[in-house]
């Protein structure tokens, strides 16, 4: 479809990425446990929407490209999110892998507390490579922030009178 | 287990300590060629790669600009990161102390258009600088100027947004910063450029605090509490300009005065931006 006015970006690119199969296809891993688990740990971190969807980009990404084993799917899921904060949250609000470890254990997945320090920064750097340091990216959640802050003025709104004298 | 790749590059000096880890002067193998190499030491396994390593390595890959230092890449040799740049040999400070002489008008012109284009190409990104200062601005031999040393530097998303105020270098500090404020824009790379435009003037730093009460007192000399400061105070701007007007009357022209006085507003929803700067009359 050719659209009227040209925006910033395709809805219909958007629409088809929100109807996307739950599985990342590579290597048919489910997304929503993933999707699921990244959100519990945010919230537990007191990390914003924005980065745990961050995060979310990332991993789609990466399990798109890297076959790994599937025992450490939350493995990496974690250091996503750690990587995430790093690009965009405020220093404070960064967690280290000490604390990304325990925190991220309150989940579903308690499991995570047994990786090692060294799994983690292995973790991490494969995903830095894998994204070719690429960290700024544009998520679903940034476009639809960018959406809402747009407005609409009617012909006879006040607004688009000249002021009165 | 393939071959384990061997690094492209020979190091040879080291030339400096970034906050990250040391940056060495190296050629590239069989070449003639020299780059900069900065091993990003990790510190600290429990950080992971150090934040100021990501950013300045992310940022730079997506500001392309030719008054921007360039990333060439990122080499992996033996599980440590090396960051692979392209190799300046002097920076602005280096320079300013070496040359005693005052600069001409056409090479203020010339340097502070490099500046401000630079510049402008990481704000246009939505990237605050936030350590403009001579050390960090450095030259090719050609005489073109390059920002470097993003370390520090951050994406914003909208903007004023909370930040930490502990950024810049204190000579070349906003005064928003300097009382403390978390929120804050692009603003303050452009007070840190009127800063260093003053200081390609003068050859010396134009406020040179000892500690931060010291230099807000240098820029606003009758401050009674730093609380009750109005930075959109017209008297204060008034006050201000008439500090600076006094140091470099006799050193630059009407309109480079006009614009150090634009890029040296203490409000900072008053700073000229770069892309403002470089219409300036000053550049015609």
């Amino acid at each position: 479809i050719k659209m009227k006015y040209n925006t910033f970006f395709n809805p219909l690119k958007i629409l088809s990425n929100i109807l996307a199969p739950l599985t990342i296809a590579q290597h048919q891993i489910a997304r929503l446990p993933i999707i699921d688990f990244l959100e519990q740990a945010s919230e537990r971190l007191n990390l914003s929407t924005n980065t745990a969807f961050l995060a979310i980009t990332y991993i789609d990404h990466f399990f798109n490209k890297v076959n790994v084993n599937e025992n450490q799917i939350f493995l990496y899921a974690a250091a996503a999110l750690m990587l995430a904060a790093k690009a965009q949250e405020l220093d404070e609000r960064i967690p280290f892998i000490s604390k990304l470890k325990r925190y991220s254990s309150m989940t579903s997945h308690p499991e995570i507390n047994n990786f090692t320090t060294q799994e983690f920064c292995n973790a991490e750097k494969a995903l830095i490579e894998s994204l070719n340091w690429k960290l700024q990216r544009i998520t679903l959640l940034d476009r639809i922030e960018s959406l809402l802050s747009f407005g609409v003025i009617d012909d006879d709104d006040s607004l688009s009178q000249p002021p009165q004298q | 287990m393939s071959q384990i790749p061997l690094s492209k590059y020979h190091l040879l000096t080291k030339i400096g300590q970034g906050l990250y880890g040391d940056v060495y002067k190296a050629n590239i193998l069989g070449t003639d060629q020299y780059v900069a190499v900065k091993k990003i030491r990790i510190y600290d396994v429990s950080v992971g790669v150090p934040i100021t390593a990501l950013r300045e390595t992310s940022l730079l890959q997506r500001i392309q600009h030719q008054n921007v230092v360039k990333i060439l890449e990122v080499e992996k040799i033996h599980g440590q990161i090396r960051v692979v740049m392209e190799y300046l040999k002097l920076d602005l400070q280096q320079y300013l102390n070496e040359n005693k002489d005052r600069l001409s008008v056409e090479l203020l012109k010339k340097f502070m258009h490099d500046i401000l284009s630079g510049v402008g190409a990481c704000h246009r990104l939505n990237c605050i600088h936030r350590d403009i200062q001579p050390k960090n601005i450095l030259i090719q031999d050609d005489g073109t100027l390059k920002i470097g040393d993003f370390g520090s530097a951050r994406v914003f998303q909208k903007f004023p947004q909370f930040f930490t105020s502990d950024v810049c270098d204190l000579w070349y500090r906003a005064p928003e910063l300097l009382l403390g404020s978390n929120y804050y824009t692009i603003a303050i790379d452009m007070w840190a450029i009127g800063c260093v435009f003053a200081e390609l003037i003068l050859k010396q730093p134009l406020f040179q605090g000892e500690n931060e009460i010291h230099q807000v007192k240098l820029i606003i000399p009758n401050v009674q509490s730093f609380q009750t400061v109005n930075l959109n105070d017209p008297n204060l701007q008034i006050q201000f300009n008439g500090i600076i007007t006094n140091k470099l009357q006799n050193l630059i022209n009407q309109d480079g005065l006009d614009l150090i006085l634009k890029l040296l507003k203490l409000d900072p929803e008053q700073r000229i931006s770069c892309s403002q700067s470089l219409q300036h009359s000053f550049f015609r």
